[in-house]
């Protein structure tokens, strides 16, 4: 019983930050352009030349989805921070748990979908062309997605209500983030070029142990981290 | 097999700077904590005593 | 509030100090004991010649950052467990002693990496996550220099140091699959005996330095904290009355 309890307390929170998001759309657009922005000036700090893009589209790619998706995971407090609403939702009978599971939804929504917008127009800007085993690109984006959204939901629960909260977050989560980094731009790479080493699997097994281990360690820490 | 001295002296030489420099900035950070806690040990009493 | 769990007063404090600084002064001496003593008595090495004499300050570096990161996971464990503010203070200084030395062990690495390898950084295993590892401690720092409340910067940075230990293991794999060219690790075993003794001795005055840096800066920040909380209670307004 208690179980559909919290989840149906997970559902809520889900459905409304993704309200709130559908009705105002002003993030979803500003993160949307920063990400295809920072495609752009790469595509310019690496030079015109169609080899050398391609070669660097998956790791380019990843650091724009990282550098745009960075920007949403304070916003996802800050909204309740300006009205007062953090206060409210911890006094709701419940897990504090539920909270976290809740807007790690969200945000691992809300950054998908700026990833269907984005990864296309890196595709195109970039020149890459899809291998035949394109659904396994699917699955690495997804795997490498949900590690980023994991940590990036529990640090921004900190530093949204710390001082100077545009540096924190992105200071205390990228290195945390450079396994993720890696294995998703390898395994992109390998596959991207037909994955001749047979190497990706490798990868993606990192990223599942990532995703897992960082998950459990976040539902764990996050009661200590949003009562005070 | 050149001749690689500035390399070995840097190395020690830099280990002594960073050790020493943390040491004397341990040193000036307890000092002030020890000023502060008297301030405030004064502060509370309020002179009343 | 952590008010009232640090209880110090001043005189105390200062002779502990005056010791200190006596401890200090041996520590050092030690440490320069154990270094005259290995380099006296040394030879070159077949391969690398008097460089090798560096392994004698970055190797016991890089044990003793692990040494202490190693009491920053304990101690913010036992802090998430017990409450108790004197833990979290100590995770604090253990983390500000660790990164030092991950900072120092970086740029022993490149001294010796040099003349050695003829560049002064190369992005393999250790080396790359020995540099994430730095940023990780130094991003807790960051974190305690911008919350002021002392539970919320307990309790936040005991969280935050606890996930950076977890993902240490982690991140050397990941590194370690992605590029690979530095030599087996120092180990007794495959170091010349004549090394081993040198490198152990130097190994261990190093740690009594840690140790004593960690010590130091762990009553430094009991002190603080006793100083912060005598300051709230005079905001508060208590004067020392009959509830002081």
């Amino acid at each position: 019983m208690t179980w559909r309890d919290e989840w149906r307390r997970v559902q809520a929170i889900v459905w409304k930050d993704l309200t709130t998001e559908r009705r105002s759309k002003a993030g979803i657009n500003a993160v949307v352009f920063m990400g295809v922005l920072i495609l752009l000036l790469f595509g310019f700090a690496l030079g015109p030349d169609t080899e050398a893009l391609r070669a660097a589209a998956a790791g380019a790619l990843w650091l724009a989805i990282l550098f745009s998706g960075v920007l949403a995971f304070n916003r996802s407090y800050q909204l309740e921070l300006d009205g007062g609403a953090l206060e409210s939702l911890l006094l709701y009978p419940g897990s504090r748990w539920a909270i976290y599971v809740g807007k790690l939804i969200a945000n691992l929504v809300f950054v998908l979908i700026v990833e269907a917008i984005v990864i296309p127009v890196a595709l195109v800007l970039y020149q890459v062309a899809l291998p035949p085993g394109w659904p396994a690109l699917i699955g690495v984006t997804v795997l490498g997605t949900v590690g980023f959204v994991t940590l990036g939901t529990f640090y921004a629960a900190m530093s949204s209500r710390s001082r100077a909260r545009e540096v924190l977050l992105p200071l205390l989560l990228f290195p945390m983030l450079i396994p993720v980094l890696l294995s998703a731009v390898e395994a992109s790479t390998s596959l991207l070029g037909g994955d001749p080493m047979l190497e990706a699997g490798a990868w993606v097994r990192l990223l599942g142990a990532f995703d897992i281990i960082f998950l459990v360690a976040s539902l764990l820490a996050f009661e200590y981290v949003i009562e005070v | 097999m050149p001749d690689n001295m500035p390399f070995i002296i840097g190395a020690f030489a830099l280990t002594w700077v960073v050790l020493l420099g943390y040491l004397v900035h341990l040193y000036r950070a307890r000092r002030d904590a020890e000023r502060r806690l008297q301030q405030a040990t004064d502060d509370l009493s309020g002179g009343i005593k | 509030m952590g008010v009232g769990t640090v209880e110090l007063s001043v005189a105390p404090a200062r002779a502990r100090r005056s010791t200190g600084m006596l401890i200090g002064l041996g520590v050092f001496l030690l440490l320069a004991a154990t270094q005259a003593y290995s380099i006296s008595i040394s030879t070159p090495d077949r391969d690398m010649g008097h460089l090798q004499k560096i392994m004698y300050v970055h190797v016991p570096a890089a044990w003793n950052m692990m040494i202490a990161y190693f009491i920053v996971a304990i101690a913010s464990l036992r802090y998430l467990w017990k409450g108790r503010e004197k833990d979290d203070l100590l995770a604090a200084a253990a983390a500000e002693t660790g990164a030092l030395m991950t900072g120092l062990t970086l740029a022993l690495g490149m001294i010796w990496g040099k003349p050695t390898w003829g560049i002064w950084w190369t992005w393999d295993a250790r080396l790359t996550s020995t540099a994430v590892l730095f940023f990780i401690y130094v991003g807790y720092l960051i974190l305690r220099a911008f919350v002021d409340d002392p539970d919320r910067r307990a309790q936040w940075s005991a969280a935050v140091g606890l996930l950076g230990a977890l993902n240490v293991p982690i991140v050397y794999m990941s590194v370690r699959w992605w590029r690979t060219l530095h030599q087996v690790q120092s180990s007794p075993s495959t170091l010349d005996p004549n090394y081993t003794l040198s490198l152990r001795i130097n190994a261990i005055a190093v740690m009594i330095v840690v140790l004593f840096f960690i010590r130091h800066r762990y009553q430094t920040m009991q002190l603080e904290a006793a100083a912060d909380a005598m300051h709230e209670r005079i905001a508060l307004g208590d004067r020392g009355g009959i509830n002081a």
